[in-house]
């Protein structure tokens, strides 16, 4: 058995430490990124952002703001490529939503609802806000709740939102669409809705 | 055109519908912030497109602002305003200006102009009868509802503002008289605004520093600089000769952006009608004070 060699291997040892700690000293720190980002400066500083958004590309956070960022300077072509390849590996809400508010104010309602849909499937809080935009692109809410999916709580939102705009008609369509879902949750928010459409003034008939 | 199947009708009837929204409104800008916000009273993650008018309420964290025309500007946690395309009407809180291309500012129904494209500021809304207007870089411009210039506010500056109820065109200034050929100027020390001054005893007072009060005539039209015409109620010699007037510097005297106090001055009927500069106010300085002015 040959001789164990201490005093190399401390050596080796010691020469890999070394180079572990200079190599993270070489590397720039994180943090200082993203303290600035938490307190909001590095907002409307491009490089800065850049900087961020190399360190940490998948940020969705840094991403989403350096994307607003480059678009708002006219650099719409590199703020799209930033979000989708967010989207390439984050399958959340945020990237989605995000992206569907791109197309939205690009006007390209093809990518608008190609992200819309994944948006409204994986929101887990208030869907009034993509409703609202979708609504702009979209006039009649039955298409709208079909190109986002027709789920419960986004049919609830929809419906919601419709009152509140005092379209009374087309939101009593989409409660058949939520009733045909038959969850009894929702009987009352139907049956609210169908006393709303009974107290609307009924509108007199045309004097000939 | 002849629809050879059911799927181009629909095919049409889909692009054609895909064309019509391309007259949706494209929105006037975007918001951004680290957490969660409100956008028209829903709950928003990180960012959503702004629309003419709509009402931005932050929560714990700042909010930042991108304009289409390239102004951007900022919400303190726990501020609420609502944004057009020229301007932010600030309800509470605070809000910054970082890029200011043909942006204002409004509050309490003052606003806050920047003087230059480059100018940043910020205002602070104290309580519901006072706001403070700090500029950070660049001149900004106050102006009241009737878009009369208020206070001049030069960079690295503060003041503060309580607009007052009830018709009023009494005003008052503090600064040197100058004679400019037939009319008389007076820039005052504390906003900065130069105002042509007309009535009895204002020519024997050429050359000193004065104090004057009177009525603002916003028929008339004021000579040179002056942006408004005040007729004279009372002048009041405060020093023989302007040398040792504070307005040497241009630009309106509140303390730097590091001091503790701040000038504040009443806005009462839509004109500044008192002004106070740092404890002048406390020490009578400037007689005639409104009570309801208060130095920081």
């Amino acid at each position: 058995m040959p001789p164990v060699d201490k005093p190399g291997i401390a050596r080796q040892g010691i020469a890999a430490t070394c180079f572990i700690l200079a190599t993270l000293a070489a590397l720039p720190s994180l943090a200082p990124y993203l303290s600035a980002f938490d307190a909001g400066s590095l907002g409307s500083d491009l490089n800065s952002l850049r900087r961020a958004h190399q360190i940490h590309p998948r940020s969705a956070q840094i991403s989403v703001e350096l994307a607003l960022l480059l678009d708002s300077q006219d650099q719409p072509g590199e703020a799209a490529e930033i979000l989708l390849q967010l989207a390439e590996h984050n399958h959340q809400y945020l990237p989605a939503w995000t992206l569907a508010n791109y197309y939205y104010r690009h006007q390209i309602p093809e990518q608008f609802w190609r992200w819309a849909r994944p948006a409204a499937e994986r929101c887990y809080d208030d869907f009034r806000p993509l409703l609202r935009i979708a609504l702009n692109l979209e006039a009649d809410p039955a298409l709208v709740a079909e190109r986002l999916g027709r789920q419960p709580p986004l049919l609830r939102a929809l419906i919601d939102v419709l009152i509140g705009d005092q379209r009374l008609e087309e939101a009593s369509d989409i409660g058949q669409m939520l009733a045909l879902l038959g969850d009894p949750a929702d009987r009352l928010r139907l049956a609210n809705l169908d006393h709303r459409l009974g107290a609307r003034p009924q509108q007199s008939p045309p004097h000939h | 055109m002849k629809f050879s199947s059911v799927q181009s009708v629909l095919a049409f009837a889909v692009s054609l519908n895909l064309a019509l929204g391309y007259a949706a409104s494209p929105g006037i800008g975007t918001v951004t912030s680290p957490g969660a916000f409100r956008l028209d009273r829903a709950t928003v993650i990180s960012n959503g497109t702004l629309f003419e008018g709509s009402l931005i309420e932050t929560g714990t964290a700042s909010s930042s602002v991108q304009v289409s025309n390239g102004a951007r500007l900022s919400l303190t946690a726990d501020s609420r305003g609502r944004i057009f395309g020229d301007r932010l009407v600030l309800e509470k809180g605070s809000g910054t200006l970082e890029n200011s291309i043909g942006f204002k500012l409004v509050a309490l129904g003052l606003t806050i102009q920047p003087e230059r494209a480059n100018s940043t500021g910020n205002i602070v809304i104290e309580n519901r009868n006072r706001i403070q207007v700090r500029s950070s870089s660049g001149a900004l411009r106050v102006l009241n509802a009737n878009g009369q210039l208020v206070a001049n506010l030069s960079a690295g500056s503060a003041l503060a503002f309580e607009p007052q109820g009830g018709p009023s065109n009494a005003t008052r200034v503090l600064g040197c008289l100058e004679q400019k050929a037939e009319h008389y100027l007076v820039t005052d020390e504390v906003t900065n605004v130069t105002v042509e001054v007309a009535g009895s005893g204002v020519a024997n007072e050429a050359g000193n520093r004065v104090e004057i009060t009177g009525t603002l005539d916003p028929a008339a039209t004021p000579s040179g600089k002056a942006t408004q015409l005040v007729r004279v109620r009372e002048v009041r010699r405060v020093t023989k000769g302007c040398g040792s007037s504070a307005a040497a510097a241009g630009g309106a005297k509140g303390p730097g952006i590091s001091g503790a106090a701040t000038g504040t001055i009443a806005i009462i009927g839509g004109v500044a009608a008192a002004a106070v500069l740092g404890g002048l106010a406390a020490a009578d300085a400037l007689p005639g004070q409104a009570t309801n002015a208060s130095s920081r």
